[in-house]
């Protein structure tokens, strides 16, 4: 089973994502099910990607799962209530946020998920035992699961962004003393021995293949995994045991 | 014949490589079906370009049907310019954001050396795709396409922050982009719009990055028809460094 535990759909500064062209590239790459969230409630509304994105699973149940993205905790009680609604009106497996410490420019700090207005969301998720996709630095994964320390953050990107500034090391360092972090592999470095180096010291049964697509090439990300020096047995559980079970999709793969 | 157009070499301080050295280069190589690579020393990259360049050149005279070299050349060091003439290189790389120049004033001088030697040069606005290293904007080299003449620059490391700044100079005839650091989606077929197949070359960016990626970008990429996958996979950079099909 391979399942693909970062993907979007949704429109942004002129990128159109149909839930479509996620669901054929999956088909062109032998990938039975991506977990997707919605661009315009990662960065807009708490509720109308969150909706569209809902109503797209119901047409495709065996195959796209949803996140509930939360743009941010300082929306106040509507936010975690928001995590509840949609978990239990579409069965979305898991929570997405969003750090923007560079947006826009000049702001050192605009929106950093590590704060407390974003613990109840965090809280309410590990309560409903959805993990939570975190486009965030190793420090704030690590500042999360600190305060809530039930939670398991997935780092989107482990470290490879312009906000944990490439430093994948750290990324991997931060999750092998904090247990209830997974790396998800979805990035544009493909620095040589990224992979091997995340196996190695957390093991494979915390790192999660996701490929961020329809933003970076898919084929690619795949590559990433496939291409790693890493056992057979590793590889599976990266490609899809480690979601089925992170996300409890048993019955839906 | 697939080539490399943008292999690197030698000890890497920033993380861990699970493959260093020559040999280790040969297997990479040969694991994923890699013909020829043009190939630059990290330790010129970072701290000696005359030995650096020396070591990458003595490589490729052990084995001249499977690798090239690439000199490093730095701006204001019109002497390592002129003594990597000895090492008979390939093609030259500028890569100010790494080497210590801290830009590209006083650059006439050596690029009066590579215009001289007649090799295409490559423009390096970074060298991996990774957020943590120093990065050169494509916009800021761009000045550097217009003191060569009509020598050929391979615009290189470009990701896409860079991607429109590289397709302004698109337009330029001898302007060429390797693709080692262009992981975005549809990637492939823009830069084809942009350059066509012609003026690109695939660069996996090994040993420093993962071969794999760089190569599935373009030979499993559905959008692009066979003509241009062949020519991005190894027949521009055939014809531009004048590398023969070993298979005949």
């Amino acid at each position: 089973v391979i399942v693909d535990a970062h993907t979007h759909m949704g429109v942004r500064h002129g990128w159109r994502h149909e839930v479509r062209t996620v669901l054929d590239h999956a088909d062109a790459l032998g990938v039975d099910a991506v977990i997707c969230s919605h661009l315009a409630s990662i960065f807009y509304s708490l509720d109308e990607g969150n909706r569209e994105l809902g109503e797209a699973m119901r047409r495709h149940p065996d195959r796209l799962h949803g996140y509930v993205a939360v743009p941010s905790g300082r929306l106040g009680p509507a936010a975690p209530a928001a995590v509840a609604h949609y978990a239990e009106r579409y069965g979305m497996v898991g929570v997405k946020i969003y750090s923007t410490p560079r947006v826009p420019a000049g702001a050192d700090r605009l929106l950093s998920v590590a704060e407390p207005a974003m613990l109840p969301v965090v809280e309410t998720a590990t309560e409903l035992g959805l993990p939570i996709l975190a486009h965030a630095t190793p420090h704030e994964c690590a500042w999360l699961t600190a305060r809530v320390p039930e939670a398991r953050i997935l780092m989107a990107h482990m470290g490879g962004t312009a906000i944990a500034h490439g430093d994948w090391t750290a990324a991997v360092d931060t999750a092998h003393d904090a247990q209830g972090i997974y790396l998800d592999t979805a990035t544009s470095t493909v620095d040589a021995g990224m992979v091997e180096y995340a196996v190695s010291i957390v093991g494979a049964h915390r790192v999660i293949y996701g490929s961020d697509m329809p933003l970076l090439e898919p084929s690619v990300q795949l590559a990433r995994i496939t291409g790693a020096d890493i056992t057979a047995e590793e590889r599976a559980l990266i490609l899809g045991g480690n979601a089925v079970r992170l996300f409890g999709l048993a019955d839906a793969s | 014949v697939i080539v490399d157009g943008n292999a690197y070499v030698g000890d890497w301080p920033y993380w861990r490589l699970p493959a260093v050295g020559e040999d280790d280069l040969l297997r990479t190589m040969d694991a994923h079906g890699i013909d020829v690579a043009l190939i630059t020393s990290t330790k010129a990259l970072l701290v000696d370009a005359l030995s650096g360049n020396a070591e990458v050149s003595a490589m490729a005279r052990r084995h001249p049907d499977r690798l090239r070299p690439v000199a490093v050349i730095r701006a204001g060091a019109a002497a390592e310019a002129a003594q990597s003439r000895d090492t008979e290189p390939t093609a030259c790389r500028l890569t100010p954001a790494l080497d210590g120049t801290g830009g590209l004033s006083r650059v006439d001088d050596v690029l009066a050396h590579v215009v001289d030697m007649g090799v295409p040069l490559f423009l390096t606005a970074r060298v991996v795709m990774n957020w943590g290293l120093p990065r050169y904007p494509v916009a800021d080299l761009a000045p550097v396409v217009d003191r060569v003449g009509d020598l050929p620059v391979v615009l290189s490391g470009v990701n896409r922050v860079d991607f429109a700044a590289a397709a302004d100079l698109a337009g330029r005839p001898n302007v060429y982009l390797e693709t080692s650091c262009l992981q975005e989606f549809d990637a492939m077929p823009r830069a084809v719009q942009a350059f066509t197949s012609d003026r690109l070359l695939m660069g996996t960016g090994l040993l420093l990055q993962q071969a794999s990626c760089g190569l599935v970008k373009v030979t499993d990429c559905d959008s692009l028809d066979p003509t241009d996958r062949e020519r991005i996979a190894g027949g521009t950079a055939q014809r531009l460094f004048r590398i023969e099909d070993r298979n005949g």
